[in-house]
């Protein structure tokens, strides 16, 4: 278990520097660097000359990723070129408010996902399957912040209950949460069911009835947690995607998240940042995997190890 | 299953009613506290540190800077009363009023002045005031309230720079003890100082109690009647409409000319123009076959038509226009009119055909083997997507193809720089007619001259003019450059924006100021 | 030794005929706008009236105008050109290696999936966002580089699905019988462990479709992907939302064709995964 704990952090480790490494040389790639996109485009050559050497950017290419890897191995993040602030605390900053927004989407979209789900495949076939899919397909489809503006239209405007925009409060939290879990509600409904369909008709479910074991137990203990497989995988895929920042909505709300950070950086060619960013948001999906494949494996004994 | 329903619909009540109503419009009771919309948070507050359009809007409120600029594009006394300019033009002396101190109490005397400026000019190539800087040479404290600068050359740019918020005058105490940090923790002398900033979300200013010298255009020269003015970060022009409406702010700038209809019928509602001093143009890439042709320059300008472009991309929010500098700049001339490429199919086609091109079949123009069609390029920022659409539709009525390139700003201003277009759409927001020597200034090409133009009897009017004092003078140099400029059409204006902000009606006596800054010295707050 | 057929599964199969049928048609509007457009739409979709803004519908068209006076519905139709285009190819370009990857790695573990699995880690915290803006601010602006760089982000999620499948799925007794009797791995891929995955693939490669729709339709929001005039679902719903208050038109019925292809697709896969979950049953 411990060795293979050091091999996945090893591997991890390894995928952070390529991760880094990627993101600089893209950006690089990227026309126009942060001190264009900084002195703005009413400055002259010398001006720009000047904003370049000031920001360490006339310096070359692989020495200035050497220097960059270095000051990480330390813990320095470095700075960053717009503003001169360390990465570290600006990132830290934008983190929480991407974690608090992304784990009450998640909470909502589990509860509310998982009821769907298992509502419809207990009635497969009725109509109330058929309404509850029909919701659930529908919540994938509507387009994210389309739905954004519309919550923002009617509970905000029309009936004045919640803010507008902004964070601070539960209630700033609830609109932005909603707009992002109506499609996570949907796929974690839909893949409940079908997990638990796939699985309704199989060998050991048959067996486990023949045994005599009441109906529930052969839920609870068989088709639950064969039913959750899938399921746990894209929620694991699906808060990766919301702790990566979820631009769209957060500009709408202006919700102080890591997508918008991220984005902004690109456009102000700001590596620093972007970099810091980006390293986050990679070391989350690492233990965000981690815990997935550790609780396939606890889930189901007959994987053990050989999930891992 | 049961419980689990019961639990769903438990966890969803409790999060709609247990955080409760928002009120979502009016103040917290006396003293009051006005709200704005901010499209983009400030990277800094430091006046010297790295421009930005956030900063732009707060910077003015937490400091004050040597001379006021007015509405009408005069200089007025501020924290300088009076001033003289030597005979040589190299020597401007200020005297300082008396009685101001920072927010943290050092006296603002010259030293501190003098210390502010030269932070400025240190700051380089970061603020977009370099240029207009380095023309200082000498900065002098020469008693407690006299400071005397001294100039390599006469300038008529002086002034301006020193009324632009990133030449707002910082206090050296407040320096030294923050270093670095100075940029979260700001220290001026303006009519508010910083209570609280949360990063991504707001920036809470409250008053300055101890204010006591309010530029010229405000009637209340003494600390603001409101307690708070807030500044809440919201990125979406949609999200920042709906505030408005909904009272969450009571401020905000109206990023798109449609929004002006909507917010006109709102009786909580006032629409209230900015002055400006820019221009949105068509530029042409005047170093690349066929445009290096000015009769094929010529030509193009002439298939715009201004006034359907600015109905049609515009909601008819913007005035024509048709010389290089904004109307509302010196240098600017009415009977430029005249000189205009109007809107002129007939001529658009006769020209083509002088320059060698033949009409096909299908309407597209040839000349030998190459067929008319160009690329246009712009950043996706509204609206020029939209003026670049009705310049398509308006090129492809005379038979020239155009493609479309959007691309982000940076990255725009690159491949602009490096010619990789054949027109391109853009915008200057200056507040001197030396525009347009940063824009068309041949010395300039490869950088900011992004049309490559070149033209040295222009040239040598604009830094003639840029070095005289004269007012008159100057101004017919900068007639008869434009004259040469509008014959040699490396652009064809379009037109001069019109800004809106809009501000509730509950915040009465707002002031509007230059570069759409609006002064809430004067503001009282009413009711709702 | 199979029980019955239930009055449950009855329904059940009446249901997923509804699926299969209302997945269908909507599937086939889609396809059949896509095809039809250019006899199906009034006028040009590019062709500006200035005489004709902001007109509703009715007057205007039968979706209204937008502020250059363009026909929205032939803007919509043509749009399901590209609407259809892009999804299937972004989609196939993750879909395929995603599928691949993730069954070798799955199957055969050891090294080979240790690396793999690292290095789609590293993929798939990579913010799709930013690959798509970098490409698109290094090669231009085009709704190519968006497919490109959407169907790329996308190959993780293929691989980590069909790799923790297969992982569950290879001790399976049927697979034990199969090597007993000397199947190659291939084959206990394809017929065994594929037809046993397809269920999940099927879901994730209808929320793809969705998503990929959605995911240009963010682009068009920040002005990186289709370029004027192209009339990409996205790009109209990100002209839309600028006139939500006065001209409702222009974000509804971009986003009703959005919510109806996408829609289509996962109705139309779950009727297809119910009908391949009959067919392979233990």
């Amino acid at each position: 278990m411990i060795r293979y704990l050091l091999q996945r952090l090893a591997g991890g480790i390894m995928v952070l520097v390529a991760i880094s490494l990627v993101t600089f040389l893209l950006l690089e790639q990227a026309p126009g660097d942060a001190a264009e996109a900084l002195v703005g485009e009413s400055a002259s050559a010398a001006q720009l000359a000047a904003a370049r050497h000031q920001m360490g950017l006339d310096v070359p290419l692989l020495r200035r990723y050497a220097d960059f890897i270095a000051g990480i191995v330390q813990g320095d993040l470095g700075r960053s070129l717009v503003s001169g602030r360390p990465v570290t605390t600006l990132v830290a900053e934008r983190f929480g408010a991407t974690l608090e927004l992304a784990l009450a989407t998640m909470v909502l979209s589990l509860v509310a996902g998982s009821a769907i789900g298992l509502l419809a495949a207990a009635h497969q076939g009725g109509y109330l399957d058929l309404l509850l899919m029909s919701i659930a397909t529908l919540g994938i489809s509507l387009p994210t912040f389309w739905v954004a503006l519309l919550l923002i239209l009617t509970f905000s405007l029309r009936l004045g209950w919640l803010p507008v925009a902004g964070a601070g409060s539960p209630a700033h939290l609830v609109l932005p949460a909603v707009s992002l879990a109506l499609p996570t509600i949907s796929v974690v409904a839909r893949l409940m069911r079908a997990g638990m369909l796939d699985v309704k008709g199989a060998e050991y479910v048959r067996t486990a009835h023949s045994k005599g074991l009441s109906p529930r137990h052969v839920w609870q203990v068989h088709m639950l947690r064969n039913g959750l497989n899938p399921v746990i995988t894209m929620l694991g895929l699906h808060l990766g995607h919301l702790l990566g920042g979820t631009f769209i909505v957060e500009t709408i709300f202006g919700w102080p998240g890591l997508g918008r950070l991220v984005v902004q950086s690109v456009f102000d060619r700001d590596y620093p940042v972007l970099i810091g960013a980006v390293l986050l948001i990679a070391v989350m999906y690492q233990i965000l995997n981690l815990a997935v494949d550790l609780i396939h494996a606890i889930l189901d004994p007959r994987l053990g190890k050989e999930a891992l | 299953m049961r419980v689990l329903r019961n639990l769903v619909l438990l966890v969803l009540i409790l999060s709609v009613a247990g955080c409760g109503a928002v009120s979502s419009s009016g103040g917290t009771g006396n003293g009051g506290v006005v709200t704005r919309a901010l499209t983009s948070e400030p990277a800094t507050l430091d006046p010297h540190g790295a421009a930005g359009s956030g900063q732009n809007v707060i910077l003015p409120y937490i400091f004050d800077t040597l001379v006021y600029r007015d509405t009408d594009n005069t200089y007025k006394p501020f924290l300088a009363e009076s001033w003289t300019v030597s005979e040589d033009g190299k020597t401007v002396t200020f005297k300082l009023r008396g009685g101001v101190t920072f927010h943290d109490g050092t006296a603002l005397d010259a030293e501190a002045v003098a210390f502010s400026l030269q932070r400025l000019k240190d700051a380089g190539a970061k603020s977009p005031l370099a240029s207009g800087m380095a023309i200082i040479a000498g900065i002098e404290a020469v008693d407690r309230q006299t400071l005397r600068l001294t100039l390599t050359s006469p300038s008529a740019t002086l002034f301006s720079t020193l009324s632009m918020p990133y030449a707002g005058i910082v206090s050296p105490t407040a320096v030294k003890q923050e270093g670095d940090s100075f940029g979260q923790k700001p220290v001026g002398s303006g009519p508010f100082k910083l209570h609280e900033w949360k990063p991504g979300v707001s920036i809470t200013l409250v008053r300055n109690a101890d204010y006591k010298w309010g530029p010229p255009s405000v009637k209340n020269q003494a600390a603001p009647h409101i307690a708070q003015a807030v500044f809440k970060v919201i990125p979406d022009a949609t999200t920042q409409l709906t505030a408005l409406q909904a009272g969450d702010v009571d401020i905000a700038f109206v990023n798109q000319p449609e929004q002006v209809q909507t917010l006109k019928q709102d009786k909580n509602i006032q629409v209230i123009e900015s002055p400006l001093n820019s221009l949105i143009y068509l530029g042409f890439n005047c170093q690349k076959p066929p445009f290096d042709d000015v009769r094929v320059r010529q030509a193009l300008s002439h298939a715009v038509n201004k006034a359907e472009l600015v109905q049609t991309a515009l909601g008819g929010v913007g005035k024509e226009a048709f010389a290089p500098l904004s109307p509302t700049l010196p240098g600017f001339d009415p009977s430029l009119k005249s000189f205009e490429l109007s809107y002129d199919p007939a001529r658009a086609k006769s020209l083509l055909a002088e320059a060698g091109f033949t009409q096909a079949a299908d309407g597209t123009w040839t000349r030998g083997k190459d067929r008319l069609s160009g690329l246009l390029l712009t950043s996706s920022r509204a609206p020029n997507d939209a003026i670049a659409t009705i310049l398509q539709s308006q090129f492809k009525a005379i038979g020239v193809p155009l493609e479309i390139r959007l691309l982000d700003s940076t990255a725009a201003m690159n491949a602009m720089s490096k010619g990789q277009y054949d027109l391109m759409v853009w915008r200057y927001d200056w507040n001197d007619a030396d525009v347009l020597n940063i824009y068309l200034g041949s010395a300039n090409i490869g950088r900011t001259n992004r049309v490559f133009y070149s033209n040295k009897a222009v040239d040598d009017l604009l830094n003639t003019a840029g070095r005289t004092m004269d007012d008159k003078a100057r101004q017919q140099m900068y007639v008869d450059a434009q004259k040469q400029i509008m014959a040699d059409a490396p652009w064809q204006p379009l037109y001069v924006p019109i800004d809106y902000t809009a501000v509730r009606t509950r915040i009465q006596h707002a002031v509007m100021g230059p570069m759409g800054r609006v002064l809430l010295n004067d503001v009282t707050v009413t009711g709702k | 030794m199979s029980p019955s057929v239930t009055a449950g599964q009855a329904r059940g199969q009446r249901r997923r005929s509804l699926h299969l049928l209302v997945g269908g048609i909507l599937v086939g509007l889609l396809v059949g706008a896509a095809v039809l457009a250019p006899i199906l739409a009034p006028v040009a979709p590019d062709v500006v009236r200035p005489t004709m803004r902001l007109q509703p519908p009715g007057a205007g068209g039968l979706f209204g105008s937008d502020p250059f006076g363009r026909d929205l519905f032939s803007q919509v139709l043509y749009g399901a050109r590209l609407a259809l285009g892009m999804s299937v190819v972004s989609v196939l370009l993750a879909a395929i290696p995603g599928t691949a990857l993730g069954l070798a790695a799955g199957y055969h573990k050891g090294q080979l999936e240790q690396v793999m699995s690292r290095v789609m880690d590293g993929w798939l915290a990579f913010p799709g966002m930013l690959l798509a803006i970098v490409l698109v601010a290094r090669l231009g602006p085009s709704l190519i580089t968006v497919v490109v760089a959407v169907g790329i982000v996308g190959i993780p999620s293929y691989y980590r699905l069909v790799r923790n499948g297969t992982l569950g799925l290879r001790n399976e007794a049927y697979v034990e019988a199969a090597l007993v009797i000397g199947a190659t791995s291939g084959r206990i891929l394809l017929r065994h462990i594929l037809p046993n995955l397809s269920s999940s693939i099927i879901v994730l490669t209808t929320l793809r479709l969705g998503s990929m729709l959605l995911a240009a339709g963010g682009l068009s929001f920040i002005g990186l992907g289709a370029q004027p005039p192209q009339p990409e679902w996205g790009a109209l719903l990100a002209m839309g939302k600028n006139y939500m208050g006065t001209a409702w038109w222009l974000a509804v019925f971009p986003g009703l064709a959005i919510t109806a292809s996408v829609m289509g697709f996962n109705l139309l896969g779950d009727g297809l995964r119910d009908m391949l979950a009959r067919e392979t049953a233990v």
